[in-house]
């Protein structure tokens, strides 16, 4: 019997190690550039994003979705999924250059996903721009969704990360389009 | 016992109808290719930048989006409506967004499990609908061109009868291929007649003496398009 039950663990760790995920990197989306384009908001570089103090670590390694777990693409955190975001948004308007005086960085706030009766998420980030290092922009920004209950999982499960993934992208143009963040841009 | 000896005829019984359960694709023939008295050839192609994303029932989808992205390149640059074709900025600042929308039926999957629980006796016939959109900006400060598809593929699971208007293909891949290549083949077609993608001449109706060719339009305009967005 007790051989029976080390089995029985053995085959469900095996599993449960099986449901991870990997997110999967977004493209670039017209709405977004456009966005970059209307507001002559000017090349930028990207300096470093984690995840903000207080949170646990374990909210920028991995989100669990049921049965399912969803992680950041390559081994790396969300926080950095979020960086990778943006650069690849900045890079297709053109307005992606490291050598900048203008520095984007960034700090994780709010990773959640929900299936439960209402399914949710959520993804927030408090974003700084620094120009030649003086700090002219900080702030949180936070964006939603919801969407119709599943009850089978092989829906509900997808639907859930591509809708949490999604989100980062919508995040990004969230950003470009902040009154507040292309003030603090703008040519002078 | 005689529950065992008869859950034991069951189950050969439905290993029996397991053949009959499965799945067949076809692609509905109404968008079909485009002809080639309606194409137009663009005298002088500039380069466009070309952002896809695929979509599931109004959502974007990572994955389907990654799968579909490389030949959705292919096929814009084989078209020949575009001296470039690029990931990123090209000069002059045109961009073309492609979205393809799976648009498929919520209760496609209850009649799938239904044919399934039956092994196909329960024949069922789902329509996986897409919608492609494509978005062209021939610059900076211009209005968006848009242009909209609608594509079918079927699936019959079980006994079912084949569809009205739709072509066998071999699977759901080979079914999905063809449907990306008509949709893309259309979409570019109907925005290089677009006057927001340039002055375009009517094509002439194919007679004996002169034989239909490719009409030709000028280069794309850099003035704000006439399109909707």
């Amino acid at each position: 019997m007790k051989k029976l039950i080390t089995a029985a663990a053995m085959a469900a760790t095996f599993v449960a190690a099986g449901c991870a995920t990997p997110a999967v990197q977004l493209t670039p989306t017209l709405d977004t550039l456009q966005a970059f384009r209307t507001a002559t908001i000017p090349p930028m570089g990207l300096g470093e994003f984690g995840l903000a103090p207080g949170r646990p670590p374990g909210m920028d390694r991995s989100l669990l979705v049921r049965a399912d777990s969803l992680r950041p693409p390559n081994g790396g955190s969300f926080a950095q999924f979020l960086k990778e975001t943006l650069q690849t948004e900045m890079t297709a308007a053109g307005r992606f250059d490291p050598a900048s005086t203008f520095v984007i960085s960034g700090q994780l706030t709010v990773s959640e996903i929900s299936t439960m009766s209402v399914p949710n998420a959520a993804l927030g980030a408090r974003f700084q721009v620094r120009r030649s290092g003086v700090l002219v922009f900080d702030k949180e920004l936070v964006v939603r969704d919801s969407w119709q209950y599943q009850f089978i999982g092989a829906i509900a499960i997808p639907e859930a990360q591509e809708r949490y993934t999604a989100l980062y992208s919508k995040l990004v143009r969230t950003l470009v389009t902040d009154a507040d963040f292309r003030l603090a841009v703008a040519a002078k | 016992m005689k529950y065992i000896v008869a859950w034991v005829l069951a189950v050969l019984a439905s290993l029996l109808f397991v053949g009959s359960a499965s799945a067949k694709s076809f692609v509905d023939l109404t968008l079909g290719d485009v002809k080639a008295e309606e194409r137009v050839t663009v005298a002088n192609p500039k380069p466009v930048q070309l952002l896809f994303q695929f979509k599931t029932a109004g959502n974007l989808n990572a994955r389907a989006t990654k799968f579909l992205k490389d030949r959705v390149t292919a096929q814009i640059r084989s078209n020949g409506a575009f001296s470039e074709v690029s990931e990123q900025p090209v000069s002059g600042g045109a961009i073309m967004q492609i979205t393809i929308d799976n648009l498929a039926a919520p209760e496609a999957v209850g009649q799938g499990v239904a044919a399934g629980l039956t092994f196909g006796l329960a024949g069922q016939l789902v329509a996986d609908n897409y919608e492609a959109t494509l978005e062209y900006v021939s610059g900076p400060d211009t209005k968006a061109v848009t242009k909209t598809v609608r594509h079918r593929l079927y699936t019959t699971i079980g006994r079912h009868a084949d569809p009205q208007n739709a072509v066998r293909v071999r699977n759901a891949d080979e079914g999905i291929t063809m449907i990306v290549r008509q949709v893309l083949d259309r979409l570019v077609t109907d925005l290089t007649r677009d006057v927001g993608f340039g002055a375009v001449a009517a094509p002439s109706p194919p007679t004996e003496a002169a034989p239909a060719a490719p009409v030709t339009a000028s280069e794309p305009a850099p003035a704000p398009g006439g399109g909707t967005r």
